[in-house]
């Protein structure tokens, strides 16, 4: 297999409420994308594009219709979902086609509209449930995260302290980010401790908000980096790896991500790491719940069952900490909008590899990063590690 | 090798009844905001222009498909068109008869790439590609700033 | 180059400006109906179900006693062997304790909703439901609960016809 380099990312501002088209979100992230990396779109071979399910934006086969934003016209194009993974996902199905050879340079372009969905995205989440067994219990979608994060702080007795505190580094750290939808320099422990109940243990401020968004990224093959002098502007693909789990989530305890830690030992095996605390200098695990960053740190090897919220405490995850995690303020601080948290996890792990992440540049020197994403009912990870 | 079991009565079955509720609210976006205040507010029609490669677009497009860059020029479309192709349709959305036919075309304008696709304001039997056609818009009071605020097209 | 970069793309809309008219809109709500087929499996979980009885299914391969049933064992990807009914008594694997309903409103009486694994099935194969008869003080990880029945003349084949899990009598609360 071919060495693959992200040689530019871009993205949209995330909010609540865009008022630009999913086609239109698409250009304007692609196009930041392809001036980073100095490259048109006549130099771009394949396309790939992520985006989660047609019934956020309301668009029926959303992959078409976003496809000429995305560059995507009269290329080969193809459109990937793996639920919340595809942030990372797409950026996986991206390597493959420089990987193998079939294209030289690869345009990944992710978006999510779901401001279209009224009154709340809720809604359509909700149909995510199987219709025999769940929906008859008329269910919100916040109920499987309270399961899930009750079950990990029971069976390990974590304090809510510990998960609380993570919500409070990221929306911090947010506050470098200059498309940020919920920085919050200010916020302190006890705003998130006291913030209300959802459905319990989960409480609001524990969770990201649903955003609009775009994000996109430049991948090339070797050759190219070199015939295009791109090499310090490039971060390259070390490992990919992703796994799924069983869709009967009632069927699995829940307190340790299985499907993140394989994915992320096929990456690792890839990557040639087989000490993840010492070789990964930092982290972007998918952080759409505080205590997600937690289990997810767990899922990658970087912290010893039960122990994660610990390195929280210890200060060791802050941006000048021994490993830095979601230096970009993750999906807590900057926004989730599903697909195109592409954004900051491979975008974030690119900036900061090749020093452009401007105030949330890590002040040691960073060579080997790992971003994950999660998705679906509790089954889905996607892990790809880059070094310079 | 299949299921072991395998139920032949098909009585036997059964079925979960159900819906996928859902309710939208889509912008315009930025391109789309000005073509339809134009056509709200000062019926008129009006396309983009790519100043790379000199292509214009109706609907009017942020970007240019083709050399993947901003537009920034805006151009007013033609009075008329040209209808590119029709269809008579006679059944509705939930397969119920229509009362009367429905005319409907894909006009293009000289000078655009892309087209309309609306209602034109003929009866069947004078539907046929060719016409030459222009917009008939609602009453200003009428006009809410979507492309129903064009009735048809008539010639 | 990133770092320098001033206009990061996006135009923000408030929460009014859809409602109020500031910029053009178009609603649309999409009808779609659904008759979803239960299947082998699962139209005789919810035939067993009007019965007052949880039934499952077995993988002879892995030895595996599936619940819910379903006709392949996803694990060895070959079919099941055959029905196994289970008790209708568990245990208490995790809950929620939640203020919001379905539609993301907010409830005074919260709802009590989890996933309870069940007697006779292999270990964590469970069931999400609702848990009753007990206060948020008292609901735990680990404790063992019975369905609760609706009257057999109300039941319909379907989860709902246990009404909730509510604490086995005799076992340690």
């Amino acid at each position: 297999m071919r060495k693959v380099g992200v040689v530019g990312a871009g993205m949209t501002l995330f909010r609540r409420r865009l008022q630009e088209t999913g086609k239109e979100l698409s250009f304007e992230a692609a196009r930041m994308a392809l001036d980073q990396a100095k490259m048109e779109i006549g130099d771009i071979d394949a396309v790939v594009h992520g985006t989660a399910p047609d019934a956020f934006d309301g668009v029926h086969m959303k992959g078409e219709y976003l496809l000429d934003g995305s560059g995507g016209t009269r290329k080969p194009y193809m459109r990937v979902f793996t639920g919340g993974g595809t942030g990372v996902f797409s950026a996986i199905a991206g390597y493959w086609h420089v990987a193998s050879g079939l294209a030289d340079v690869a345009l990944v372009v992710n978006e999510e509209k779901m401001s279209s969905c009224q009154p709340h995205p809720q809604s359509v989440f909700a149909h995510i449930w199987d219709p025999i067994l769940d929906r008859p219990l008329k269910p919100n979608l916040v109920w499987i995260f309270a399961m899930e994060m009750n079950r990990y702080m029971t069976i390990h007795n974590i304090p809510y302290e510990d998960i609380a505190r993570v919500a409070v580094k990221n929306k911090r750290n947010a506050v470098g980010h200059p498309c940020a939808q919920l920085a919050d320099g200010d916020i302190t422990l006890e705003d998130v401790m006291n913030s209300e109940i959802m459905a319990w243990p989960v409480r609001r401020l524990d969770i990201s908000p649903p955003s609009d968004g775009a994000a996109a990224v430049v991948l090339a093959s070797e050759d190219v980096v070199k015939k295009r002098r791109l090499r310090d502007q490039t971060a390259w693909i070390k490992g990919v790896g992703w796994c799924i789990d069983s869709t009967m989530w009632t069927d699995r305890d829940l307190y340790f991500p299985e499907y993140v830690a394989r994915a992320a030992k096929m990456a690792y095996r890839q990557a040639k790491i087989d000490r993840p605390k010492k070789q990964i200098d930092f982290a972007e695990p998918y952080d759409p719940f505080d205590y997600k960053e937690l289990h997810h740190l767990e899922g990658l090897g970087l912290a010893d069952k039960g122990k994660a919220g610990l390195m929280t405490r210890e200060g060791v995850t802050e941006r000048d900490g021994d490993l830095p995690v979601c230096p970009s303020g993750g999906l807590l601080g900057v926004g989730n909008p599903i697909a195109a948290t592409l954004g900051i996890k491979v975008g974030e792990l690119y900036w900061q590899l090749t020093g452009q992440a401007g105030k949330r540049q890590i002040p040691n020197e960073v060579h080997t990063g790992v971003c994950q994403a999660w998705g679906d009912l509790m089954q889905y990870g996607s892990v790809v590690v880059m070094g310079t | 090798m299949t299921f072991t079991e395998r139920t032949t009565d098909a009585r036997m079955f059964r079925h979960w009844p159900g819906d996928i509720e859902a309710d939208y609210i889509y912008t315009s976006g930025l391109a789309g905001e000005r073509f339809f205040r134009e056509l709200r507010d000062r019926g008129h029609l009006a396309g983009t222009r790519c100043s790379e490669c000199g292509k214009q677009w109706i609907p009017p497009k942020l970007f240019c498909e083709e050399c993947f860059k901003e537009t920034h020029e805006w151009v007013d479309l033609p009075r008329t068109g040209t209808v590119a192709a029709t269809c008579v349709v006679r059944v509705a959305l939930d397969g119920a008869p229509l009362r009367a036919p429905e005319v409907w075309g894909l006009v293009r304008f000289a000078g655009f790439q892309g087209g309309l696709v609306h209602r034109l304001l003929v009866t069947e039997d004078r539907a046929r590609a060719g016409l030459r056609v222009r917009p008939v818009l609602k009453p200003e009071g009428s006009r809410s700033g979507a492309i129903t605020d064009i009735e048809g097209f008539a010639p | 180059m990133t770092a320098r970069v001033t206009r990061w793309p996006g135009v923000e809309l408030g929460s009014k400006d859809l409602e109020s008219g500031k910029v053009t809109t178009v609603r649309f709500r999409p009808e779609a109906k659904f008759a979803w087929s239960a299947g082998e499996a699962m139209s005789r979980f919810l035939a067993e179900l009007q019965r007052g009885r949880l039934i499952a299914r077995e993988c002879k391969s892995c030895g595996r006693i599936l619940f819910p049933p379903r006709m392949f064992c996803e694990e060895c990807f070959r079919p099941t062997d055959g029905w196994v009914y289970v008790r209708d008594t568990g245990t208490i694997e995790t809950y929620s304790i939640s203020y919001l309903d379905t539609d993301a409103r907010r409830i005074t009486e919260p709802i009590l909703v989890g996933v309870v694994s069940l007697d006779g099935a292999s270990p964590k194969m469970g069931l999400m439901h609702y848990f009753g008869e007990m206060t948020t003080k008292e609901i735990r990880i680990g404790m063992k609960v019975q369905a609760k029945w609706r009257p057999p003349e109300s039941r319909v084949g379907s989860v709902l016809d246990i009404e909730f899990f509510r604490p086995r009598k005799g076992a340690e609360r």
